[in-house]
């Protein structure tokens, strides 16, 4: 189903915990998920790769994003809130997707315009089935808005 | 009059005697002043009469003799008589043989009467006419006139003595006063003088001394009775005030200590306060940071079952099994552990809630499980309080949970139902269920004290100790009363309405 997508989309994830990124595209694969997906390790990297500054010169704007709260350097708000600020960027739908089941941290990430934010299932089969619902509703629900400039 | 108020009573005296003194002097005065400007006329004209007669008999052989020299020589012997004006001899036909005019007078002539007799009052004089006989033969008569100068002479003797007789009297008067000065005025002033130093040295147990009987006298009695009195009352007054500066200073001492303690509670409520949020965070934090790893040992091992479940064989499956349920639980005591720091750290501020709208909410939260068990929840009309909200509702969704989970082969039916008792609200809810043995009654509210295994009755054991930080939070007391096989009561108070912290 996923497949079908007319072109080739990237998706950023921004997770300090190899373990769940591992997770996260292992569930994506299972999923059916055949687009790119990249990486960074907290959220100066995260925010370097946006603004295509240092090693991340030649990146490509990402048409999601998979957002972490608990990030070394700067926390996953203050990427959002940049990421809100910027012009070039606020289209990006940002989903957050943390172990915070915070009320505070809730209203926190909607209030700095999060597109939804979902709480890490503990449990494998709970995980999958939530990447699953993420994948196929950002894929083949929901309606991306096209890369515009360099 | 408004200005004799006000002058000393020496002056007053002074000037009394004075008024006095000199009223009667000018009484005295005008009286004879009066008097001599009525006698004076008549007495001057006996005077006068007695004058003509001499003259006259001087004049007569003149007269007879129609001498007129002799008769001016005779009349100018009048010279000595200043206040002689004009004199005048007449012939017995009344044509004038001779006059006699004092010097600087004009030149008139005196009328005399029919038979020379007769006297003239004027203002300014007097005139008398006498007839002049030798014998019994009338020959001729003599006329004089004399001014007033001798009586406005007499008037202003009279007005010069009574000036000096004044002067006497006014020294004299004020001779008097001064004596009356002594009498009357040195004893009030005396008693003025002693007023003046008790006032001012405040010392009220000076008498005035008492020197006569009379009306001052009663005055310094009714002045020392005062004293007396004021004196007392001084006391008295010096007494209380002393009595109220010790009560002061007691209130002082008193209040000092009570702020000294309540400074020292301020400290140790805030090292209290600290502390305790200081724990919450910790415990909030670590069971955040706790749950990362854990997900990744229950991730893992499970994605290792689900991958890998065809190469492995049956014991390394139930390990797997024991690894995943221990994570899952380690995940289960932690979200507990997570639930119960939020009751601190979490908490919403106080504010008036009905409890009826509460349970009613709760119980439709607890439709599912209520339905499952063919429970029966039934509850009195229940107050509105000051509370958490949230949390309320979360301490009876605790309680009615356990109501239903710890029930026995009947369907369970629980009674909520709330009284007041003095300041608080008491809240009970009543099962039917297996109840709980009286020794572990305080033990249960314990976190994660379990009464049951896991088999028998699922759970981490954290919902009563959330339940009793809960009612503790709003600053009730929590108790179960129970006999094994016979249902519990669990009891909650809220207070009715006080300045409920809001931690």
């Amino acid at each position: 189903m996923t497949a079908e997508h007319p072109r080739t989309l990237r998706l950023l994830h921004v997770e300090d915990n190899i373990g769940d990124v591992r997770l996260v595209a292992e569930a994506l694969k299972e999923a059916g998920w055949v687009h790119q997906i990249v990486v960074a390790c907290d959220g100066v990297a995260a925010l370097d790769y946006l603004h295509r500054r240092g090693r991340y010169i030649d990146a490509s704007r990402p048409d999601l994003i998979l957002l972490d709260l608990n990030l070394p350097k700067k926390s996953g708000l203050e990427v959002l809130a940049e990421i809100k600020s910027d012009t070039r960027l606020v289209h990006i739908p940002v989903v957050v997707f943390t172990t915070s089941s915070s009320p505070l941290d809730i209203s926190r990430a909607y209030g700095l315009h999060a597109s939804c934010y979902v709480t890490k299932p503990a449990d494998l089969d709970d995980l999958f089935h939530v990447i699953a619902i993420i994948a196929k509703f950002w894929l083949n629900t929901a309606e991306l808005p096209q890369a515009i400039g360099p | 009059m408004h200005w004799f108020k006000d002058i000393s009573i020496k002056r007053k005296l002074t000037g009394i005697v004075i008024v006095t003194s000199t009223a009667a002097l000018l009484l005295a005065g005008a009286a004879s002043f009066i008097y001599e400007r009525l006698t004076f006329p008549k007495n001057l004209s006996h005077d006068l009469a007695s004058l003509a007669g001499v003259v006259g008999s001087n004049s007569a052989a003149a007269i007879i003799f129609n001498d007129d020299k002799t008769a001016a020589e005779t009349l100018s012997a009048l010279q000595a008589m200043p206040n002689i004006v004009m004199a005048q001899v007449y012939r017995k036909d009344s044509t004038v043989l001779a006059s006699y005019l004092r010097r600087g007078e004009p030149l008139t002539t005196l009328e005399a009467p029919k038979g020379f007799s007769g006297e003239n009052f004027t203002p300014s004089y007097v005139e008398v006419f006498r007839p002049i006989s030798v014998g019994a033969e009338k020959v001729g008569g003599i006329g004089l006139r004399s001014d007033l100068r001798a009586r406005e002479e007499r008037l202003w003797a009279y007005g010069q003595a009574g000036l000096v007789v004044l002067c006497l009297c006014l020294l004299f008067a004020l001779g008097v006063a001064g004596v009356l000065q002594r009498v009357v005025s040195l004893p009030i002033l005396n008693l003025a003088r002693i007023a003046r130093g008790i006032s001012e040295e405040h010392d009220y147990s000076k008498r005035a001394v008492k020197d006569t009987r009379d009306e001052i006298g009663s005055l310094v009695d009714s002045f020392n009775n005062m004293l007396t009195q004021i004196e007392a009352r001084d006391s008295a007054l010096i007494h209380a005030q002393g009595e109220l500066e010790q009560r002061v200073r007691d209130l002082q001492t008193e209040v000092d200590e009570r702020q000294r303690a309540e400074k020292g509670l301020a400290v140790k409520t805030a090292e209290l306060q600290r502390s305790n949020a200081e724990l919450e965070q910790f415990a909030y934090v670590a069971s955040h940071d706790l749950q990362e790893p854990l997900r990744m040992i229950t991730g893992y091992t499970q994605l290792l079952a689900k991958r890998y479940h065809d190469k492995l064989d049956e014991t390394a499956a139930e390990f797997i099994g024991y690894a995943v349920d221990g994570a899952k639980r380690m995940q289960g005591l932690i979200n507990d552990l997570l639930t119960y720091s939020r009751v601190g750290t979490r908490g919403k501020p106080f504010a008036w809630a009905q409890c009826d709208k509460i349970l009613g909410d709760t119980i439709v939260s607890l439709r599912v499980a209520i339905e499952e068990s063919g429970a029966t929840v039934t509850h009195d009309a229940l107050p509105t309080v000051l509370c958490d909200e949230g949390q309320l509702g979360q301490l009876f969704q605790n309680l009615l949970g356990n109501g239903i989970k710890y029930r026995d082969s009947t369907a369970p039916r629980i009674y909520v139902s709330c009284r007041r008792e003095g300041p608080n609200w008491l809240f009970s809810v009543k099962d039917n269920g297996i109840g709980v043995d009286p020794r572990y009654a305080e033990r249960i509210f314990v976190i994660f004290q379990r009464l049951h295994t896991r088999d028998q009755y699922p759970g981490t054991g954290i919902g009563l100790a959330v339940c009793k930080k809960i009612v503790e939070r709003h600053g009730g007391k929590i108790w179960l009363e129970s006999q094994l096989g016979q249902g519990a009561t669990f009891y909650f108070t809220i207070p009715a309405s006080q300045n409920a912290e809001g931690g």
